[in-house]
């Protein structure tokens, strides 16, 4: 009674209330070096992540929206924070696998907490001094965590020394960004003294051509702190050389916050694609076209596991502009492009999460992050490689996967213009964009694909061991090259593909219009 | 007619232009602590220019937090360039001349650069004319006062207060978890 | 005073630092230039609150915490470089982390572990 009146209280914050309490409650264990305690800070922090999680959708449910002079809780807001705090039980989950040995665990774990507590509470924010505020928080604590994951005492080789170079590198580059939107706001400021971005499209400040500059310098910044090409050079160069667990910190907590800054800008980007609907429907198809091409040519022509994957990824962001793009050509309203983005974000989570999972672990045994190492991996650990290659051709978007659904709903509105268009009456220029988008979506997809069965053929080739090195590789990995993944990892990749499964399959029936009847909800429904 | 306002107009171009000019020779000079220096004469021409603005009890706040950040970057400069070793055998090899290829890079950046901020700052100049043309002025300037500027954060702002005071205690717990032991060097 | 004049230098201030976070190739260059996008939108800041509204305290909130919470992340950097000097002056202070580097490998290819 007590626990729930309290929760009641600080309603929406019930989730970040937790986290916090975590962080703060493994303060005091934070100088201990014993795995005991460690284990036990990692528990307590996951039941703080997981029990948010839960509490975070029941007080959607139960119709408690919030908002005030600060904060806003609504549908997105809630769906924003599921996707985080289900995310960062999974980072957790590889922090602990790979970092529990350290000295500075509790600490890792500690800042891990305050980092996600920090996005929560970003997520919220409405206000622009909360969300600037909010932002450079979350951007610190990532930074802390990150340096934190990647620091090994004094720097003894050439390798952490790139290694910190890189990593400086990449944050100022998102100080430079986060230094973008503050001069953002502060035009903003000069065209009206509203606080926040709703407000604003009440008045006719929106017109305003101080605002206006103000905006484009925020979507410029965020441009930047996505590493969207031409920047991506010190993503890159730092997902090559960190530590394990940070290249899923980057993707997985530090790219989403970039895109929910876009997505608190989203009306004011409605409202100005009303006006120039052509030129930014041009903007976005030039962006999707540079992560397609971008993404896939830089996966294709590497030999670096982790390289392909950080290209794949920013390649992936590709089908969040074409979703913008689309709404900007008036095919895909603005529900969609909702759905369509956040169904992307948990679907590169779902199939990158256990692919990384392998991969990594391939990376541990071998000492080096090459695709050579994961040839004939399919013949070795069957049941494994099978899970494997099903997580890779759903990413790849095969039919009857999580990865189709999406490049369905954003091929078919564009497949309905061409049938149901009448030259006549369309305006030529549009005519033309959608061309265009049609080829950006097939070059995009079909490069997409293309990379993924490389890498499946990599997979399902056969290896060769040379005789010298047979015994090396038996040293390292075992009998003959199989690597001996440990129980909690297989339960972990195979809870995945099951996952993907049902809900590709789920997707599929709803999208041929059986009712199943299994959930009262549909996953493919807009909100 | 040589007024107070006049008078003030003056001094605030001035010091804005002292502000510019002192950041650009800190940007173009290449001795760490020549561009330290006019860095933090920037700073004092900047809090010079905030009693113009009537606000130096905000920048004083702001400074705090500054001076901190200004006393760190003091230090690190400080230490690479009197502990750092091979620093005289560099700054003789700088004497000569680069390679053909890497003056060329250098070039071609520089231009580059030059040429993408002129072009931000003619739209920014063409397209914010009309909206300086069109704007009120307030008649008398006011501002408010420090307690004002507090009793504002103390009744509407507590949860950036709290943020701010979280970020604090992590970024202790990371002071001491980052740095390197005792022994050793990198 | 004309607000338009204060505008156009503080967006200079603005361009100088949007140059030089694109342009220099040190450490301490590019931390100067981030110092001149913070004085520019400082400037911006209380030179809008002074010449078009009366009395706004939200300005000044902003600048109070928005410093705070900037001046954290970049202690932050420059606290964690500090900690990870080598004290060799070519490897600390001559080395390149220009933010936006044209470099082959971060389009194509392969790089190696000790590629700086």
């Amino acid at each position: 009674m007590i626990i729930s009146g309290i929760l009641d209280k600080i309603h929406p914050f019930n989730s970040s209330a937790l986290l916090l309490g975590a962080a703060l409650f493994s303060v005091f264990f934070g100088l201990s070096r014993k795995k005991p305690v460690k284990i036990f800070i990692t528990i307590i922090s996951a039941l703080a992540f997981a029990y948010g999680l839960f509490l975070n959708i029941q007080n959607y449910v139960i119709g408690r929206v919030f908002s005030n002079y600060l904060f806003n809780y609504d549908f997105l807001q809630m769906m924003q924070i599921s996707i985080i705090l289900f995310i960062s039980l999974n980072i957790l989950f590889f922090i602990s696998v790979n970092n529990i040995e350290k000295n500075n665990f509790i600490k890792i774990i500690i800042i891990f907490n305050f980092t996600v507590f920090g996005s929560s509470l970003y997520i919220m924010s409405n206000n622009f001094l909360m969300i600037f505020t909010s932002l450079a928080v979350f951007i610190t604590c990532t930074f802390q965590l990150i340096s934190l994951l990647n620091s090994n005492g004094n720097i003894k080789n050439v390798d952490e020394y790139s290694t910190r170079n890189h990593l400086i590198r990449y944050f100022l580059v998102s100080a430079f960004s986060l230094l973008l939107i503050l001069a953002g706001f502060s035009l903003i400021f000069g065209s009206t003294d509203f606080k926040s971005f709703s407000q604003i499209l009440e008045s006719e400040k929106i017109d305003s051509a101080l605002f206006k500059a103000g905006v484009f310098i925020i979507f410029a910044s965020i441009y930047f702190y996505l590493f969207i090409f031409p920047f991506q050079g010190a993503y890159i160069k730092l997902t090559k050389r960190c530590d394990i667990s940070s290249v899923l910190v980057i993707w997985f907590l530090y790219f989403p916050s970039g895109l929910f800054l876009f997505l608190k800008l989203k009306s004011t980007l409605f409202y100005f694609i009303e006006k120039n609907n052509f030129y930014l429907t041009i903007v976005f198809l030039t962006i999707a076209f540079l992560l397609a091409v971008g993404g896939n040519i830089g996966a294709v022509k590497t030999t670096s596991i982790r390289r392909i994957l950080a290209f794949l990824f920013l390649s992936s962001l590709s089908i969040t502009i074409l979703a913008v793009a689309g709404h900007s050509l008036g095919i895909i309203d603005d529900k969609r492009m909702d759905w369509l983005i956040f169904s992307n974000l948990a679907v590169t989570g779902l199939c990158y999460l256990p692919i990384f999972a392998v991969f990594s672990e391939v990376e541990k045994k071998y000492g080096i992050d090459s695709i050579e190492n994961i040839k004939g991996f399919a013949e070795k650990n069957k049941f494994v490689g099978i899970n494997l290659i099903f997580l890779l051709l759903s990413f790849g978007g095969l039919i009857g996967t999580s990865g189709y659904i999406i490049r369905f709903f954003i091929l078919k509105p564009i497949i309905d213009y061409f049938r149901n268009v009448s030259l006549l009456k369309t305006s030529s220029y549009n005519f033309i964009l959608m061309i265009f988008a049609v080829i950006i979506a097939a070059v995009s997809f079909i490069f997409f694909a293309a990379n993924i069965i490389r890498i499946i053929v990599i997979v399902l080739k056969k290896g060769e061991l040379k005789t010298g090195d047979l015994r090396e590789t038996d040293l390292k990995t075992g009998k003959n090259g199989k690597i001996n993944f440990s129980k909690l990892h297989i339960v972990y990749i195979t809870f995945y593909s099951i996952l993907i499964l049902f809900l590709g399959i789920t997707g599929l029936l709803e999208i041929i219009n059986i009712d199943i009847g299994f959930f009262n909800f549909r996953i493919t429904a807009f909100f | 007619m040589i007024d107070g306002k006049f008078v003030l107009a003056v001094i605030n171009y001035f010091l804005l232009s002292l502000i510019l000019i002192f950041g650009i020779i800190s940007l173009v000079l290449v001795d760490q602590r020549k561009k330290l220096t006019f860095l933090f004469l920037m700073y004092i021409s900047a809090g010079i220019a905030s009693f113009l603005f009537f606000t130096v009890a905000t920048f004083a706040l702001a400074g705090i937090v500054m001076l901190l950040f200004f006393l760190l970057l003091f230090t690190h400069v400080f230490q690479q360039e009197f502990f750092g070793f091979g620093k005289n055998y560099h700054n003789y090899k700088k004497q000569n001349k680069y390679s053909g290829k890497s003056q060329t890079n250098i070039i071609v950046n520089l231009v580059l650069s030059i040429i993408f901020c002129i072009f931000i700052g003619y739209l920014f100049y063409r397209y914010t004319q009309d909206f300086y043309k069109s704007i009120t002025m307030v008649k008398s300037f006011s501002t408010p006062v420090a307690i004002s500027i507090l009793d504002d954060i103390g009744s509407n702002y507590i949860p950036v207060i709290l943020l701010v005071i979280f970020v604090l205690t992590s970024s202790f717990i990371w002071f001491i978890g980052i740095l390197p032991g005792k022994k050793g060097k990198n | 005073m004309n607000i338009q004049y204060i505008s156009y230098i503080s967006f200079a201030l603005f361009l100088l630092g949007l140059f030089g976070a694109s342009y220099c190739r040190s450490f301490l260059s590019i931390i100067v230039s981030f110092q001149f996008l913070i004085l520019s939108s400082l400037i911006n800041f209380l030179s809008f609150a002074l010449f078009l509204y009366q009395s706004l305290a939200w300005d000044k909130t902003f600048i109070i915490f928005a410093f705070i919470s900037v001046y954290i992340l970049l202690f932050s950097i420059v606290f964690y470089n500090n900690s990870r000097q080598t004290h060799i002056y070519e490897l600390d202070v001559l080395r390149d982390f220009r933010l936006f580097k044209p470099d082959k490998s971060d389009w194509w290819g392969d790089d190696k572990i000790d590629d700086n």
